[in-house]
């Protein structure tokens, strides 16, 4: 099997805080292969952006610190405890960052043009002159009208889809191999929504470039991931494909998020809810982490869950009922 | 950008009238009068009143408001009851003195407030952090005469007479004695010294409180996404510092710009006695005691001025550093 591009194996980052240790992520892992879009959806809270922010080491430490033990392999290297040149060549090079909110992405004092000109003249080695061109192909790459005019804009003159795209050009500027997606359209409303997804899976396509897709929007994983990861209160609950997730899904917590979702076949009807709230990061319970809101459990659930591959290497379940749940749900 | 710095400078116009206006009023309705100043034995009423009228000062107090603000719109401020020359010449020998002194220590103030701040942020919570805002605060809460008076002691005094130091600083004048007869190399590196003491005096205050305010406004910005943004961009942190989070972070502080002028010129008023510095704070504290009316008006109504014309720059900085002001 193929080395895959990314490789995050049992990746824990806590927070120590004032109210005790904040077990944010606590044994995630997962891959991410060459060209391909990865999505990890949860709700608010279940440790998501976390991750994506320890991959890049994007958090503030103190008070987060990556615990011993954890792995992130980027084309082979591991590059937790890589020394700070190292992961900055990393950033914005080799692996960019997209964020949810594009309305306080982007630097007010500068102008988008020197913002993304930047980025070139590090990594690229690029004149004023030519990162300055380069900025503005850069900006027509991304379906920004009149980027001659537009490079020279400050941020507070551009609408909340153009910002984003303005990222999306800042991140593709120096060609990644990956590029991670944190909820990178949950601020603009629907309609900009699906050109920005639009937008990044052409340009995935054209550049033969990986995406990691953070969301909680599990319409957006149907249109553009290739796979899934469900996270939930800081663990992998469930893995597989999108089509796999949908239409098996092999955990409660992923049965009760897809049942809450709205469908034409249940026009009419009330939407599922799944009861309760993500329990405290502080104090995780217990065995099952989602025992105390799951409707299926039982027997085994006090148990601490492992997570179990299923029919295929990519497929697996955080759940000791899986095997039971799929024979009746296949009826 | 060229439209904003007009509209900003024909604003300030009437504010000028208006700062003219009350000073006038609040001078002249103060009690005293200067003809006591020419008081001796053996001096008739009649010559009192004859000085009156000379001065003017038997003309209802609307009339000499009117000539006094005429008079002052063709740059003729009047004459010096105590120096006995043209306002505007005394002016002339005392404000650059004192304009030297307060713009230096703004300099330093500023430059090492923004500094001192910015590296507290950024290392929030170290021993550093603490160190400083501990000194800071010392600063902070002594007064800039006390403060003076101890620089005097130790930079001067002992780092002379008592710890044989090879460099120590003048205490008093703007120049030493032999002045004149130094090279122009010697001569820069003579006032420069002489600046040191007073200039610290001064700037000390203002640092602590321009630094405690950076700091606030940095650790703000530093937790902004746009932050987090330039460092997901592989910048290094001195960039992600000093470019993304500063230029932001000192939006806030330039306001200080404008407020510290006044509480600097007051300050001068101490530090140019306690350093026989020939500047504008002592003149007008002599002039007020001896009722030098136009002499008090004019240096009053420039140091006014001045505070207008710092919140002007400050107005101006904020559009130069904020684009987001510029286009409005």
């Amino acid at each position: 099997m193929m080395e895959p591009m990314l490789r995050v194996q049992d990746l824990r980052t806590y927070f120590f805080t004032d109210q005790g240790v904040v077990k944010a992520v606590d044994g995630v892992s997962f891959e991410v292969n060459e060209g391909e879009t990865l999505g990890i959806v949860g709700e608010s809270g279940c440790g998501k952006t976390v991750t994506s922010l320890s991959v890049l080491g994007l958090l503030p430490e103190p008070p987060a610190q990556i615990m011993a033990g954890s792995s992130v392999k980027f084309l082979g290297d591991e590059i937790i405890g890589a020394d700070e040149g190292r992961m900055r060549n990393l950033r914005g090079n080799k692996i960019s960052m997209i964020f949810q909110e594009p309305m306080s992405s982007l630097n007010p004092v500068y102008s988008v043009g020197d913002q993304i000109a930047e980025v070139l003249r590090v990594h690229r080695r690029m004149g004023r002159k030519e990162a300055r061109d380069e900025a503005i192909r850069l900006l027509d790459e991304v379906g920004i009208p009149a980027p001659d005019r537009r490079v020279a804009e400050y941020p507070h003159q551009l609408s909340g889809g153009m910002r984003q795209r303005v990222m999306i050009a800042m991140a593709l500027s120096c060609e990644p191999k990956l590029l991670i997606a944190d909820e990178p359209t949950t601020a603009l409303d629907v309609t900009i929504q699906a050109q920005i997804l639009e937008l990044l899976e052409e340009l995935s396509l054209s550049h033969g470039m990986a995406v990691l897709l953070i969301t909680h929007d599990l319409g957006v994983v149907a249109e553009v991931c290739d796979r899934v990861v469900v996270m939930y209160a800081g663990q992998v609950i469930e893995t597989g494909t999108v089509n796999e997730i949908f239409t098996e899904p092999a955990h409660p917590y992923t049965r009760g998020l897809l049942a809450s979702l709205p469908s034409v076949t249940n026009s009419g009807r009330r939407l599922n809810s799944i009861s309760g709230t993500v329990p405290n990061p502080v104090d995780w319970p217990r065995g099952c982490r989602f025992r105390e809101r799951c409707p299926e459990a039982g027997d085994g659930c006090e148990e601490e869950q492992a997570l179990v591959t299923l029919e295929s290497a990519g497929r697996s379940s955080r759940c000791c009922k899986t095997e039971a749940v799929n024979l009746t749900g296949a009826g | 950008m060229t439209r904003y710095i007009i509209r900003r400078l024909l604003s300030a116009i009437p504010l000028v009238l208006g700062i003219a206006t009350i000073v006038f009023f609040a001078v002249n309705l103060a009690p005293g009068d200067p003809t006591l100043y020419f008081l001796s034995p053996g001096m008739t009423q009649d010559v009192i009143e004859q000085m009156r009228i000379n001065f003017g000062l038997d003309q209802p107090v609307h009339v000499r408001y009117l000539r006094w603000l005429g008079a002052m719109l063709t740059g003729d401020f009047g004459h010096s009851i105590s120096h006995s020359r043209p306002v505007l010449e005394v002016l002339v020998d005392f404000l650059p003195n004192t304009l030297i002194l307060s713009a230096c220590a703004l300099f330093v103030a500023f430059l090492f407030g923004i500094i001192i701040g910015t590296i507290q942020a950024v290392r929030q919570y170290s021993i550093m952090d603490s160190a400083m805002s501990v000194v800071l605060l010392f600063f902070y809460s002594m007064p800039s005469f006390w403060l003076a008076l101890m620089l005097i002691l130790t930079l001067s005094l002992f780092a002379r007479n008592v710890w044989d130091l090879p460099i120590w600083f003048p205490a008093s004048g703007i120049v030493s004695v032999d002045y004149d007869f130094l090279t122009f190399g010697e001569k820069v590196r003579d006032r420069v010294m002489h600046l040191v003491l007073p200039t610290l005096s001064l700037a000390l205050v203002l640092t602590a409180g321009i630094a405690r305010y950076m700091r606030g406004s940095m650790l703000e910005v530093i937790r902004q996404d746009y932050v987090r943004t330039a460092k997901a961009k592989g910048l290094s942190e001195a960039v992600v510092v000093f470019k993304h989070a500063l230029r932001n972070a000192l939006i806030p502080v330039i306001t200080l710009v404008g407020l510290y002028i006044p509480v600097l010129f007051s300050g001068t008023i101490f530090i140019e006695t306690i350093f026989a510095w020939p500047g504008m704070g002592r003149t007008i504290y002599d002039a007020i005691f001896i009722r030098d009316y136009p002499l008090v008006m004019a240096g009053t109504f420039f140091f006014a001025s001045m505070v207008v014309v710092a919140n002007l720059i400050a107005d101006v900085l904020y559009a130069v550093i904020d684009p987001r002001i510029r286009y409005e």
